[in-house]
């Protein structure tokens, strides 16, 4: 495999190389995490990094594991990397792992992605064939051991700490936090959870220097950006852009416009917000600027929602969405967002909403959810209710 | 959520190597939902209580006794939902299947060919409903295919790719990326 090995060679550069000089190159990139939250992943590392198995728990381990249930409707770059990139991910993860000093890389992909879990098995076997992996690996003393997991099917897995729980055979229910999983994660021990994309930059990263990978981008989003466009736009697909891209660039340029006629965007999954079209122009593939106008980059996932379907039966999806995924730990995001759904049901059978109550509601969910479940559903209902209020408006007392 | 349990499950020779969540699993893949059984057999073995295995195989969708006997999904997500496929996709699967193995599943990410659909554990879509019956027939399952490329697999999807940043108006150059970005290259 002359193509793996010229991709390996860097890996076994990094096994050569200080491994607070290969954290150093990854904190000077300023890696944002691609998942959603775009925490910094040099912080992750570091912190890990300083923490120690305190369990007594047998073996002394820290993990990297690769948060792999992407959720999100509209989303599917992690499946575009994991189905075509494995090894992106796998040496991603490997390098997070020496940085650390963890022995065990963890992928937890979704069942919804069957082809992808097996891809990456057969990757994992190709590493362990060519000695890339495993204990002493190329007379380096570093040992490392991958562990593929199939998940069941709860979309509030995506969160890093229900994700941890369904590993150790739990419920996929949200911890509180701190500790955070640097310091206490996947079964009591130091854990980094990272996006499939987020590890993704890595090797490149690693390769070609941490400086030029900031150099790429805006002042608060390095690097570059998968974009998924969905069935609404001529040219639906995976989009690589640097961050600080125009979204029009995207639609337009990229995606060759919208394939049919369409009144919003909704951007960043079923918590990200929902765009009207005139809001377009004041966006780009950023952090900053969707904050700046009142939105959610979150995974760069763009589902077009058609002129003719009606908002209301798209906030009825997202209350219904919620109400079947929340996990069921905290009262705001349970009984929150079965209370929307009845709402808005309701409305759609003529008993119109008091606008105060629910304004009170999504609030509540909003500010005392445990997790971006309950916390992010109010963003884009919110976005619908300003931005398509006349629509709306029939709905509301 | 309680460190006892996960210490319980983190322990040398079950973690990873024999771990829970996979006995779970594994006590699920006959039909659909672990048998109660099973659950109390696996708790005695983590020296757990069975709230634990049960309240696992209560929360998750392919776990839950709601999964038994389901052969077929539809995707629930929220692009085909708007690109109002779904309701064509449940009804062509309604003709080889009882209604009550039939699922869903949100979402397969395929959310650019929508008429998404799961069978016999692998993804369709686009007018893939049209060859349900081939589809079928062929009793195709994921697990084994010892495949290494996705181009490999049977069912798989086309959809666009592309970089701004090497080449901003040619879809499908992927190949030609080779480390320029940081998902250019192959591997």
């Amino acid at each position: 495999m002359p193509r793996l090995e010229e991709f390996y060679a860097v890996w076994e550069q990094v096994l050569k190389s200080n491994s607070a000089d290969v954290l150093n190159e990854i904190k000077v990139a300023t890696i944002r995490g691609r998942g959603g939250a775009g925490f910094p992943m040099g912080f992750k590392l570091e912190a890990c990094r300083n923490a120690e198995d305190t369990t007594g728990n047998g073996t002394p381990r820290k993990y990297i594991v690769c948060n792999a249930d992407e959720g999100d409707p509209a989303a599917y770059s992690d499946r575009y990397l994991l189905e075509q990139r494995p090894h992106r991910v796998l040496l991603g993860m490997m390098i997070a792992g020496y940085c650390v000093g963890a022995d065990t890389g963890v992928l937890y992909i979704r069942a919804e992605y069957p082809e992808a879990v097996e891809i990456v098995k057969q990757a994992v076997r190709d590493l362990e064939a060519q000695g890339w992996i495993g204990n002493n690996i190329k007379g380096s003393g570093f040992n490392y051991r991958f562990k593929v997991i199939k998940a069941a099917g709860a979309y509030v897995c995506g969160e890093e700490t229900a994700l941890l729980n369904s590993i150790e055979g739990k419920r996929g229910e949200v911890r509180t936090r701190p500790p955070y999983p640097a310091q206490q994660g996947l079964f009591n021990r130091p854990t980094v959870v990272n996006n499939v994309e987020t590890l993704a930059c890595v090797p490149w990263v690693i390769t070609n220097g941490g400086a030029a990978f900031a150099k790429l981008g805006s002042e608060k989003s390095n690097g570059s950006k998968l974009v998924c466009l969905d069935s609404g736009f001529k040219r639906p697909g995976i989009y690589e852009v640097e961050c600080g891209t125009p979204l029009a660039k995207v639609i337009d340029e990229l995606g060759g416009g919208f394939a049919r006629p369409t009144k919003a965007l909704h951007i960043g999954g079923p918590l990200g917000g929902i765009v009207p079209l005139q809001k377009i122009n004041a966006l780009s593939i950023d952090f900053e600027s969707f904050q700046r106008e009142g939105f959610l980059l979150g995974h760069a996932s763009v589902l077009s929602i058609p002129q003719d379907f009606p908002m209301v039966k798209y906030l009825e999806h997202l209350f219904e969405f919620t109400a079947l995924e929340s996990c069921g730990k905290c009262f705001p995001c349970r009984i929150g967002s079965t209370r929307g759904k009845e709402l808005i049901l309701s409305a759609q059978d003529g008993k119109k909403i008091d606008r105060a109550l629910f304004n009170d509601l999504i609030e509540t969910m909003e500010i005392g959810s445990l997790c971006a479940l309950g916390g992010g559903l109010p963003l884009g209902v919110k976005n619908a209710m300003q931005y398509f209020r006349t629509e709306l408006d029939e709905y509301f007392a | 959520m309680s460190k006892n349990i996960s210490s319980l499950s983190g322990r040398d020779g079950k973690e990873l190597e024999d771990p829970l969540w996979e006995r779970l699993q594994k006590a699920a893949s006959i039909d659909g939902s672990p048998e109660d059984r099973a659950l109390t057999q696996i708790a005695d073995d983590f020296l757990i209580g069975e709230a634990i295995t049960y309240g696992t195989s209560s929360f998750y969708d392919f776990l839950k006794k709601e999964n038994q006997g389901k052969k077929a999904y539809v995707c629930n997500g929220s692009a085909c939902l708007v690109a109002g496929t779904q309701d064509k996709v449940h009804h062509a699967l309604a003709k080889h299947f009882k209604p009550e193995e039939i699922g869903h599943m949100c979402c397969l990410g395929r959310c650019h060919e929508n008429s998404a659909f799961n069978v016999g554990g692998l993804n369709f879509s686009g007018d893939a409903i049209e060859r349900l019956a081939e589809v079928v027939g062929r009793g195709l399952r994921v697990e084994g295919l010892g495949v290494g490329a996705a181009s490999s697999f049977p069912n798989m999807d086309t959809y666009h790719v592309a970089s701004s940043m090497a080449s901003p108006s040619s879809p499908h150059r992927c190949r030609d990326w080779r480390n320029s970005t940081p998902f250019g290259s192959r591997c």
